[in-house]
């Protein structure tokens, strides 16, 4: 240790002490149109409402960025009540500067500067510290401090600290540790303003808590003796810096502890577990649906039918032109905007459960189960949500605290089945299996939740050997009333990051199928004006359908359907429809599927289609090719959006890499069970 | 001795957090903190981790100090 803050030299370098000149080492960045010459990080344990502070201060002026080179989640804002608007960094919550995870690792890189976490070093770092767990925030304020970072403390909980007999002064600790402390409520805005003038002082006039020696670099790893003689000065730091509080010997039972009692007793508190976890799903399939409907109606309608309408008033209508316009692009952005009801309602759901504190309860619930695939009671949301939609679920993983888990879980959540695969589960099973039909749909369900489980049990032991196998240790918030305000204010943000980022990705993606259905490669069509089995689409169907026959699948049909379902599920049948109707049409002769036209025996007609396609490519063993069909839907990439959305939020590695293995574990599943299937 | 060096005494012993403060007139989540920053620097294990927390089973950048210079260590 060198000498001690206050005096203002020490061995700290100097660009890490005065913002002006960091800030010129490194150049302004840029947050929006705002150039930035100061930063300030947010640091606090988890759950202390830091978050809540972190949307309290910088209002609608915020991002969400990935730490550099890995796939943890920051987010960035402006603190627009500070003047010259310095960027604010919410960090992710940890206990400690001595990183046990990724996301620990991040928050840890960001206050010292190392590892490129945030790009330059910190002019300040406001640390959350938790007035009912008073010891533990300054223990991290004073490994802030031994980093040689100034900082600020925001004292939160004070009412709930009250609650336990524990009264915490600002003042007084202020007079102790000899940074600013503020007390603040992050929910109702009080003392965010106070909390932001002491910001803008210490910006200007960086201060340290005294009596804490800055961190030597060591230039690697220090060894355990120095390790742990650092720990202990900084641990004697904090017991000095508390001495004044007084701590009641025996804590009383608050409401949140009464609500627990009956919550965490496992034969209430699974059965509300859930009925919580079934609202949700519900809230998923039922609310959310026909908002989506609702605006992929607009889009079809209203917006195609004005898109038509202006191309004609400029003479381009009936065309290529029209074409791409409507079945392309405004086909692409509708398909991202039928998504926005969805994820906000889904992003509102999770931000309740998150800041009412139930969340932490439902993990410790749902741990034991979790655990049986190595992970943790908190990946039992993604995972249940998976089963209405793969996209938000992919976005409730956000709720997991190791990016690694993150990832995991991100990875299962595509082999959970999701409503749109039930339309051709329900089609094949009606027209292949007319008396077991529900029993094979619950069937595809239970394969789902193997899947889940096998799959994560494999990665456990490949991929994922480096996730150790911790208990759950989880500090549970009390129980508060959510707000509004915050709600919907971070719902808006992380919305608006599908929308730019995913949605750019299902557009283009849209764009490259227009063109290979609009191409026409025989039998002398316009352009964007013919069958699919004459289009470029059709001719790489009948490229893919022989991949397909070990799985009794070799039909260009099918393939082509499969093809399309990389779209969406839902569009699967309609495939089916769409390409027999045109083989109809094209050949008269072609029996059932003549009467196509005729929307009351559509239904028939694709029915004897589909039997006779599959009679015909598994040799009359057209049960166990359409049970193929039905477990190579379950496993194959789910839909554009969730693809997108991987590719979001763990990368394009990741994203093309989990793609890549769900078809090859489609194709392998679908050939063994048509493989067996075909012995009966 | 210090207080960190008590909590882990008694720790390692299997003292549980509640235990401890109460014997050693510490707070609570003092205790806690000294227990979570012991098992950082891995001096303490928990009961449950046992060998799936040893670096050489596991690849992992987060090396603990604790762990250099033992054979089954591997920094990667």
């Amino acid at each position: 240790m060198t000498d001690c803050h206050g005096g203002g030299s020490g061995g700290l370098p100097l660009d890490a002490r005065d913002p002006g000149v960091a800030r010129s080492d490194r150049g302004p960045s840029r947050a929006g149109t705002v150039e930035i010459t100061r930063r300030v990080l947010l640091l606090g344990n988890p759950n202390v409402g830091k978050s809540t502070l972190f949307n309290a201060v910088t209002g609608s002026h915020q991002r969400v960025v990935n730490a550099p080179g890995t796939t943890v989640e920051l987010e960035v804002g402006l603190w627009a009540t500070i003047e010259g608007t310095p960027e604010v960094v919410d960090l992710p919550g940890t206990y400690s500067l001595l990183a046990r995870s990724p996301d620990e690792q991040v928050a840890a890189d960001a206050v010292t500067g190392e590892g490129g976490a945030v790009e330059g070093a910190a002019d300040l770092v406001v640390v959350v510290v938790d007035a009912t767990s008073v010891s533990r925030s300054l223990y991290l304020l004073a490994q802030v401090a031994h980093a040689g970072r100034p900082s600020v403390a925001a004292l939160t909980m004070v009412d709930r600290a009250a609650e336990h007999g524990v009264v915490v002064e600002p003042a007084a600790l202020e007079a102790a540790i000899g940074v600013p402390v503020v007390a603040i409520d992050p929910r109702t805005g009080a003392g965010v303003t106070a909390l932001g003038r002491a910001v803008a002082r210490s910006l200007d006039e960086p201060r340290y808590p005294r009596g804490i020696g800055v961190r030597q670099p060591a230039g690697g790893a220090q060894d355990l003796t120095t390790e742990l003689e650092q720990a202990e000065q900084l641990f004697r730091w904090v017991e000095n810096a508390t001495a004044h509080l007084t701590v009641p010997t025996a804590m009383r039972r608050t409401r949140s502890d009464r609500i627990d009692r009956v919550l965490l007793n496992p034969w209430v508190g699974i059965p509300v577990f859930l009925a919580v976890m079934w609202a949700l799903f519900e809230l998923v399939t039922r609310v959310a649906a026909p908002l989506m409907t609702f605006v992929s109606g607009l889009v079809s309608g209203p917006a195609s039918h004005g898109v038509r309408t202006a191309l004609s008033g400029v003479g381009l209508g009936g065309g290529w032109i029209e074409s791409l316009a409507v079945d392309g692009l405004l086909a692409g952005v509708g398909t991202v905007l039928a998504f926005v009801p969805l994820m906000a309602v889904m992003f509102v759901a999770i931000g309740v459960l998150e800041s009412s504190g139930y969340l932490a309860r439902a993990a410790f619930v749902a741990d034991k189960a979790m655990r049986a695939i190595g992970l943790d009671g908190r990946a039992v949301l993604p995972l249940i949500v998976g089963f209405g939609c793969n996209v938000p679920a992919l976005a409730a993983t956000r709720t997991l605290p190791n990016a690694r888990q993150r990832l995991l879980t991100g990875l299962l959540v595509p082999y959970t089945s999701c409503t749109a695969r039930l339309t051709v589960y329900l089609l094949m099973a009606s027209i292949f299996f007319p008396h077991d039909a529900g029993t094979v749909v619950f069937a595809m369900y239970l394969l789902s939740v193997l899947f889940v489980v096998g799959g994560g049990l494999l990665l456990r032991r490949t991929a994922f050997r480096d996730l150790r196998d911790e208990p759950l240790a989880l500090v549970l918030p009390s129980y508060q009333r959510p707000r509004l305000r915050p709600l919907v204010r971070s719902a808006w943000v992380r919305v608006g990051g599908f929308v730019t980022k995913a949605g750019r990705l299902i557009v283009i993606a849209l764009l490259v199928i227009w063109v290979l259905m609009a191409v026409p490669v025989r039998g002398g069509h316009e352009v964007a004006q013919v069958p699919v089995a004459d289009s470029l689409y059709g001719a790489t169907a009948t490229a893919v359908a022989p991949v397909l026959a070990p799985a009794g699948l070799g039909d260009w049909h099918v393939a082509s359907a499969l093809m399309a379902g990389f779209v969406a599920k839902e569009v699967v049948v309609g495939s089916f429809a769409q390409s027999y109707a045109v083989t109809a049409a094209s050949d008269p002769g072609a029996g059932a599927g003549a009467s196509a036209g005729a929307s009351a025996s559509a239904g028939a007609s694709l029915s004897v289609e589909l039997q006779g396609t599959l009679d015909r490519t598994s040799g009359g063993k057209s049960g166990a090719a359409a049970l193929a069909l039905m477990v190579f839907v379950l496993a194959y990439t789910p839909c554009l959006a969730t693809a997108a959305e991987q590719r979001r939020i763990f990368g394009r590695r990741w994203a093309t890499g989990s793609m890549g293995a769900q078809l090859v574990i489609a194709w392998i599943a679908a050939v063994l069970v048509f493989q067996i299937g075909r012995l009966w | 001795m210090s207080a960190l060096r008590s909590v882990l005494a008694e720790a390692r012993v299997g003292g549980t957090a509640e235990n401890i403060a109460a014997r050693l007139g510490l707070a609570r989540d003092l205790v806690d903190s000294m227990i979570d920053q012991g098992e950082r620097l891995g001096l303490l294990g928990s009961a449950a981790a046992a060998c799936g927390s040893c670096i050489g089973a596991v690849a992992t950048r987060v090396v603990r100090p604790g762990c250099t210079g033992c054979p089954f260590a591997r920094a990667l």
